[in-house]
């Protein structure tokens, strides 16, 4: 209790060394949760957690940003522990004729609602405890330039830091570690984009050449002969655009992905080979501060495998986390949200509901600002379907959370 | 356009204004020509060339705590004088400091309108909302703040009356459609309009059933630009008397004149921030 009560402490004073010192944004968030996604054995637990985030203009066209936050986890069965983030560190030039940034930051890809096939550039902390699902994600040591040709932008990425997806850890397997096999230090990882936002219609074209960022996990008689499942991050190319528009009072958005891997080999899922991902969705902006979305979700592609004789369990995992489990599906999203009092009261139910074996998942939060600065929020995330779905093999994350928080 | 063209443009402005201005000294009731008149000067009253503003929105609630979001915004224009390009960014609250909006308007049609969030670093388009939805969480519709197009209404001097000692026309503007009224969120309004200026000092909407929905004060009225002359009201409050919520935008900071182009209001620009 004292090292947690010293841990807020010290929060309370780094934050208010950082606003007033550094002149940062700070957000300081206390929360509750009934489950936490740490692993199958989920139990209920509480955070804390100091974020901080800077964008410094040093010069009209020179600025340095960053973001990073520190999360202490409650003491529970599983120990208590602190998590630190860097999200992004990353110099800006915004020149007459380019824009180069350089350092740690987020790249986001893709124009639909919250299911984007085409973002794969950064990497998202599956197992960190955040309200929001854009809190997961964890920016990426890259370098973009962007040169405007015309009303489009072309944008060439080199990524040479690789950081993988955090996933709950696999169950403990008697007599075996899980190795990293691949890749180790730098990346060639690297895209191509080219960009309209602006006029009537908003569009992108992307490759992208690089690992994959979720773990696919195998065993081979000469690995397990070592007590060793091998933990690689396929090399893959992903071909992708997407489009939005609106037309009268709709919203109308749609992306595309198609993904191959390098080399099939790598690939230890019950689905493997090229895969194209789709995404179309409407929304509408009604009367009274409701917004209203749907999207048609499709996946279809690739040859289906049969199961190893070695340790089946990693093949259907490595289908789960990367979504590979059938050669085709498809699904639903939608996202409801509706605001009173001139925005101080906000609630949200989305979802997304993939017909088969694959589940559904809905999320609720209701968000009350107590003041300009403390926002309190409810929340819950429910996970269905069967285990071997990828969905509902997260039913144990299912919960509710309580957060108030001081800041952004 | 030509020079002729022009001067015919400036011709007709100065003299529709001499008209409506000879009638009030008169003691007339405006006719319905200057009545048009009257509120073709008044929608186009504050639309200056370009500007840049910071302004601080309060929101009051009828109990509670005050809230305040602070913003800077950049307009630009567009040649056909009357659509404008508009950046805006927030400079707090925390939770929505960094976003900002890039507004192309398009008086034909619906305006183009892009978000930038910052939480995910991320340009969204977005749908041009109904004249009649909340202006970021205030008690002013975008209509309110935009202006809403004058042949789309039925306009008539209703009186005149002296409003924080200047002298203004009252004009009643009935919807000329259920789908005009429906979108601006009220069946009608009566402004009070200083006929020099073109400005609405005072404006009040109503519902089909003649209730009164809101009352909005404009003060510390600044001659920004000369040439056509155009104006800017450094403190507007609007009062919701259903939900009796009221809003204030005051001005810190307006200036006009500012050498802007085209190229200044783009998603590149909006997601560099203010510079």
């Amino acid at each position: 209790m004292i090292r947690w009560v010293s841990a807020g402490a010290a929060l309370a004073a780094a934050a208010v060394f950082a606003s007033a010192a550094l002149g940062a944004d700070v957000s300081l968030r206390g929360a509750g949760w009934s489950a936490s996604r740490v692993g199958p054995e989920s139990e209920a637990t509480a955070t804390a957690a100091l974020w901080l985030r800077e964008r410094l203009a040093l010069t009209p066209s020179l600025d340095l940003g960053g973001e990073a936050y520190v999360v202490a986890r409650a003491p529970g069965q599983r120990g208590d522990h602190a998590t630190f983030e860097l999200r992004e560190a990353y110099a800006a030039y915004f020149g007459e004729h380019f824009d180069l940034t350089v350092g740690r930051q987020l790249i986001v890809w893709g124009r639909a609602d919250r299911i984007k096939p085409t973002d794969l550039a950064s990497s998202r902390d599956f197992t960190s405890l955040v309200t929001e699902d854009d809190d997961q994600k964890r920016g990426v040591g890259a370098v973009k330039l962007g040169v405007p040709v015309g009303d489009v932008v072309l944008m060439a990425y080199a990524m040479p830091e690789f950081r993988a997806h955090a996933v709950a850890p696999l169950p403990p397997l008697p007599g075996l570690s899980v190795r990293r096999a691949s890749p180790h230090g730098a990346v060639a990882d690297h895209a191509v984009r080219l960009e309209r936002t602006g006029g009537r219609i908003d569009w992108s074209l992307t490759y992208f050449g690089g690992h994959d960022k979720m773990p696919m996990l195998s065993a081979t008689p000469v690995s397990l002969a070592q007590g060793v499942i091998e933990e690689r991050f396929p090399k893959l190319r992903m071909f992708g655009g997407d489009i939005a528009a609106s037309v009268g009072d709709y919203g109308l958005r749609a992306e595309l992905a198609h993904v191959v891997f390098d080399d099939l080999a790598a690939c230890a899922a019950p689905v493997c080979g090229g895969r194209t991902s789709v995404v179309v969705g409407v929304d509408r902006q009604f009367p009274d501060d409701l917004y209203v979305n749907l999207q048609a979700v499709l996946a279809a592609g690739g040859t289906e495998r049969a199961p190893p004789s070695l340790l089946p369990e990693l093949f259907v995992r490595n289908g789960v986390l990367s979504n590979r489990l059938t050669a085709s599906e498809g699904g639903l999203s939608w996202s409801v949200i509706r605001q009173w009092n001139n925005q101080t009261f906000r609630a949200e139910f989305s979802g997304v509901s993939v017909f088969g074996r694959s589940g559904t998942l809905m999320q609720a939060r209701l968000a009350y600002k107590l003041t300009d600065d403390i926002r309190l929020t409810l929340g819950g995330d429910l996970y269905r379907g069967k285990r071997a779905g990828v969905l509902g093999a997260r039913r144990d994350e299912s919960g509710v959370f309580l957060e108030i928080r001081h800041g952004y | 356009m030509s020079g002729a063209s022009l001067f015919r443009r400036a011709f007709l402005r100065v003299a529709a204004a001499g008209v409506i201005t000879a009638a009030y000294g008169r003691g007339f009731a405006l006719a319905g020509d200057a009545v048009a008149d009257l509120m073709t000067a008044n929608y186009l009253a504050t639309r200056v060339r370009s500007s840049q503003g910071l302004a601080a929105f309060k929101l009051v609630p009828p109990a509670g705590t005050e809230r305040i979001r602070r913003v800077r915004s950049l307009s630009l224009l567009e040649a056909n004088g009357v659509d404008s390009r508009r950046l805006t960014w927030f400079e707090g609250p925390p939770d929505v400091k960094g976003m900002g909006t890039l507004t192309v308007e398009n008086a034909a049609g619906d305006d183009d309108i892009w978000v930038y969030l910052p939480a995910v670093r991320q340009t969204r388009r977005v749908q041009a909302a109904n004249k009649g939805e909340a202006f970021l969480g205030t008690d002013f519709s975008y209509g309110d703040i935009l202006g809403y197009r004058v042949a789309e209404w039925t306009h008539r001097e209703i009186g005149r009356e002296t409003v924080d000692g200047r002298e203004t026309i009252i004009i009643e503007s009935v919807a000329a459609s259920p789908e005009i009224a429906a979108r601006a969120r009220h069946q009608r309004r009566a402004q009070w309009i200083e006929p020099a200026s073109g400005i609405g000092y005072k404006v009040e909407t109503f519902d089909s059933q003649g209730r009164k929905l809101k009352t909005f004060v404009m003060s510390d009225v600044r001659r920004v630009q000369d040439d056509p002359p155009r104006f800017q009201a450094m403190k507007a409050v609007a009062h919701n008397l259903v939900t009796n919520h009221r809003t204030e935008i005051v001005f810190d900071d307006f200036q006009a004149g500012l050498a802007l182009s085209p190229d200044d209001f783009s998603v590149r620009a909006l997601e560099r921030g203010p510079r």
